[in-house]
């Protein structure tokens, strides 16, 4: 590669340069400044001809499988064959058949050592130097060779612990979904396989929380894949927070709606640093669900600046994305977390809630009924909706010691999770991609959604069929460039008092491009019967103030027609009545 | 944006999904601007005639970092800091201090130093190790030079008397130190630490007042603090 070319000659001068003083150092003594500077130089030499010799690590394609045949019956457990039955799947295909073994020996005998090897993806991640990688990169088997980054950094803190016993915390976290018509139903997830992708699940093995999974031996398997051993009570807690939020008990109440679930529990994370293998250990982790009849996966992980930008936010980039696409096809339901960036820099949903096939999952406030502030942010990166849908963002978690309140996209993510198993164990033979459009379309904002609410809280009683239709909520009325709404009279005869998912007024609105994409969304709170949605007529006679300049406000009618151009459509939402308008 | 607030009504969100692509700053954007703080050391030995203490010889600097990315491995940065050097001249040796202002030239203080204080401008190239990083610094080296504005040059003693009061006696702006000096920088980075050589080009001392120089080596640390 043309950097590491380089790299390699600025090193071979230093390398000249330091052999040249050293030499003349020793041999004339010239004075000490000689012999510093044949330090430095050696210093420098050191650190540039470093990265020269060391190893990057490598994503190595194989071309072809080479194995043709496998036996389904011995290879998977009987739910891997249960649900490609059920989603019309072959028993086996391609992506099954193992990795040639004796591409996988020639080409660790050349890297210096190597990672996780995947079915799915026929590869093997390695470790090699410029010069190895030439060689395996030779090799007629290999399909292509993609370097990949190693850095380490610091990821967030752990969590903190808060001993306030609020027994009502946990059924606010279930209420928001609507979470008692489920229990009403006989929905808790039996018969449903879930696996959970974390850190760690420290004390799960212990924590009275858990206990009623432990009775019902509802943890199948644990694998380490980041150690190798089937160990996961250990190092970090994070997953001890999200199983919580899918089954766990707080003094016999569910914290999650599947508590009759049943659990694959895999690490693939290090709590306190990002390597590049996280994401490896994320596809094997994937492959070894499926294989052992996981139908479902929830992971609350994400991966964002330390190894992408925004525009590889594309569900095709990352190594996790493509891993999450293809156990997709192969008939998995993955729960994703959104990500906790809506604040930060990025922004943005992490991948990889970014595939396209997964239910990524943002977070709500229960104080407020609409986004938190560090839910991120959609569209993908190639401009499809996400978040799917929304969960509460603050919930009450399962923590090594006790109990406490936590918040983060993380916690949504297996409240939905649980939803989910709730609405597959209901419709028992529709297929992932049924149930995850099953789960959008009882979105409380459903039809309507932006890139920070999806398609809003998922509700219970709409998988029951009682989807209320509200076409009276309000009016809409445009003329010319003003757009007037006009409430019912029946929201303010008294103060405000709305179903649990939707507080205080809230009406939505959001602009639209032809294509569909969104190009400005907000959330108001409605306090007045009648009002202009554009602000229009406060303006008038004074100075419209817009981020590029002034606009006096006798323009607004051609400022308008640029900003929202022709074909542009305005879709607005109020207490489950919607109404569009296109200019 | 579609919805003002127009008294009635409370905003609660407001986004333009598009105005967040069009961002090209961060650290590994098209361009950046950093706080940087940076400590040193003078290294080795300086010319025979005065001899320096060189571990309580030190900088500090305190800056900006304006980067440039040219590539994912090529990136240009300028960096205009407040820089402050103190030369701290170990007693008991024979040396040539401020003749212009002692009587004699051989006198031992309790402490004794020249002191710089200026503006600071470099710029370098920066070579990242891992081009293919995301939105992060990353490993990096920078190869550079740069300029150093001397706005005011202090001779300083400090001396105890017999009675226990301290005598400080400083000059600023004294006559023979150069004004402007050059040097050659370099620096080997990860993310938010760096670590920092540096040579003086140029002498400190002008050369008819034969005075002697301190070493001209450098080496330090550098903190250049960003969040995500």
């Amino acid at each position: 590669m043309l950097y590491e070319q380089i790299m390699m000659r600025t090193a071979a001068w230093f390398l000249c340069l330091d052999i040249i003083l050293n030499i003349a150092a020793y041999m004339f003594t010239p004075g000490n400044n000689t012999r510093h500077l044949a330090f430095i130089i050696t210093v420098f030499y050191l650190f540039t001809a470093g990265p020269c010799v060391s190893q990057n690590k490598y994503w190595v394609s194989f071309t072809v499988k080479t194995a043709s045949t496998m036996d389904p019956d011995t290879f998977f457990d009987q739910k891997t064959l249960d649900n490609r039955i059920l989603h019309g799947l072959p028993l086996t295909d391609w992506y099954d058949l193992p990795v040639d073994g004796g591409f996988v020996t020639k080409v660790t005998q050349l890297a210096d050592s190597s990672g996780y090897t995947s079915r799915w993806l026929n590869g093997i991640a390695v470790y090699a130097t410029a010069a190895e990688i030439n060689k395996i990169s030779g090799f007629s088997f290999v399909k292509n060779v993609r370097q990949m980054n190693n850095i380490g950094s610091p990821a967030a803190a752990g969590i903190a612990e808060d001993s306030t016993g609020w027994p009502a915390r946990v059924s606010d976290q279930l209420n928001g979904m609507q979470g008692t018509l489920m229990a009403a139903h006989g929905l808790s997830g039996k018969g449903i396989r879930i696996a959970v992708l974390d850190v760690g699940f420290q004390n799960v093995d212990k924590h009275p929380a858990f206990q009623y999974l432990r009775d019902h031996k509802g943890i199948v398997m644990t694998y380490d894949f980041l150690h190798k051993k089937e160990n996961v009570y250990n190092y970090g807690s994070h997953g001890t927070a999200v199983l919580s939020c899918i089954a766990g008990k707080y003094h016999g109440l569910a914290m999650g709606l599947a508590p009759d679930a049943e659990f694959l529990l895999a690490r693939t994370e290090r709590a306190a640093t990002e390597y590049k293998d996280e994401e490896d250990a994320w596809v094997a982790a994937a492959e070894w669900a499926e294989q052992h009849g996981a139908q479902m996966i929830s992971c609350s992980l994400g991966y964002t600046y330390q190894r992408y930008f925004y525009k590889d936010m594309n569900g095709r980039t990352s190594v996790a994305a493509r891993g999450a696409a293809i156990a997709a096809r192969k008939g998995l339901l993955i729960c994703i977390a959104a990500g906790n960036e809506g604040e930060d820099n990025w922004k943005f949903i992490t991948t990889p809630g970014d595939c396209d096939s997964v239910l990524t999952v943002g977070g709500y406030d229960p104080k407020t009924g609409f986004h938190s502030g560090f839910s991120s942010y959609g569209p993908s990166a190639d401009g499809r909706l996400k978040p799917n849908v929304i969960a509460a963002g603050t919930a009450w978690v399962a923590t090594p010691a006790g109990y406490g309140v936590e918040d983060g996209t993380s916690f949504a993510t297996p409240l939905v999770a649980g939803y989910a198993a709730c609405v597959w164990q209901y419709l028992k033979n529709k297929s992932n991609m049924q149930i995850l459009d099953t789960i959008q379309k009882t979105g409380s904002l459903y039809p309507y959604f932006d890139y920070a609410h999806g398609y809003g809280i998922p509700q219970a009683s709409r998988l029951f069929g009682n989807r209320k239709s509200n076409d009276t909520a309000f009016s809409m009325k445009v003329d010319g460039i003003i757009v007037t709404i006009s409430i019912a009279p029946s929201y303010f005869t008294d103060t405000i008092s709305r179903v649990p998912h939707l507080k205080n007024n809230y009406l939505y609105a959001k602009l639209t491009d032809p294509t569909g994409r969104i190009k400005d969304y907000e959330l108001i709170k409605v306090n007045s019967q009648k009002f202009d949605l554009m602000g229009i007529n406060h303006y008038l006679g004074h100075d419209w103030i817009k981020e590029n300049g002034t606009i006096p406000i006798k323009d607004v009618d051609d400022m308008i027609s640029k900003v929202y151009p022709k074909g542009w459509t305005l879709s607005v939402l109020f207490d489950g009545c919607l109404k569009t308008y296109t200019f | 944006m579609i919805l003002h607030r127009v008294g009635a009504q409370d905003i609660l969100l407001d986004q333009k999904p598009d105005e967040g692509l069009k961002n090209q700053f961060g650290p590994n954007k098209a361009y950046f601007i950093q706080f940087t703080m940076g400590v040193g050391t003078l290294v080795g030995t300086g010319a025979p005639g005065l001899s320096y203490n060189d571990l309580r010889s030190n900088d500090l600097k305190i800056g900006v970092k304006f980067k440039r990315k040219i590539s994912g491995l090529v990136s240009f940065l300028l960096e205009p800091e407040y820089h402050y050097a103190a030369y701290n001249i170990n007693q008991g040796s024979p040396k040539i201090t401020d003749t212009l202002f002692w009587a004699s030239n051989a006198a031992n203080h309790q402490k004794e130093r020249f002191g710089t204080e200026g503006i600071l401008l470099n710029g370098y190239f920066r070579f990242n190790f891992d081009p293919k990083r995301g939105n992060f610094m990353g490993y990096y080296l920078d190869l550079g030079a740069g300029a150093n504005f001397v706005l005011d040059r202090e001779y300083l003693a400090i001396d105890k008397e017999q009675n226990r009061s301290v005598l400080r006696s400083s000059f600023s702006n004294i006559p023979y130190m150069n004004t402007l000096s050059y040097d050659l920088t370099a620096k080997i980075g990860i993310n938010w630490v760096a670590v920092v050589f540096s040579y003086r080009l140029t002498s400190l001392f002008k050369s008819e007042y034969h005075i002697a120089e301190p070493a001209a080596y450098t080496v330090g640390v550098e903190i250049n603090p960003y969040s995500h």
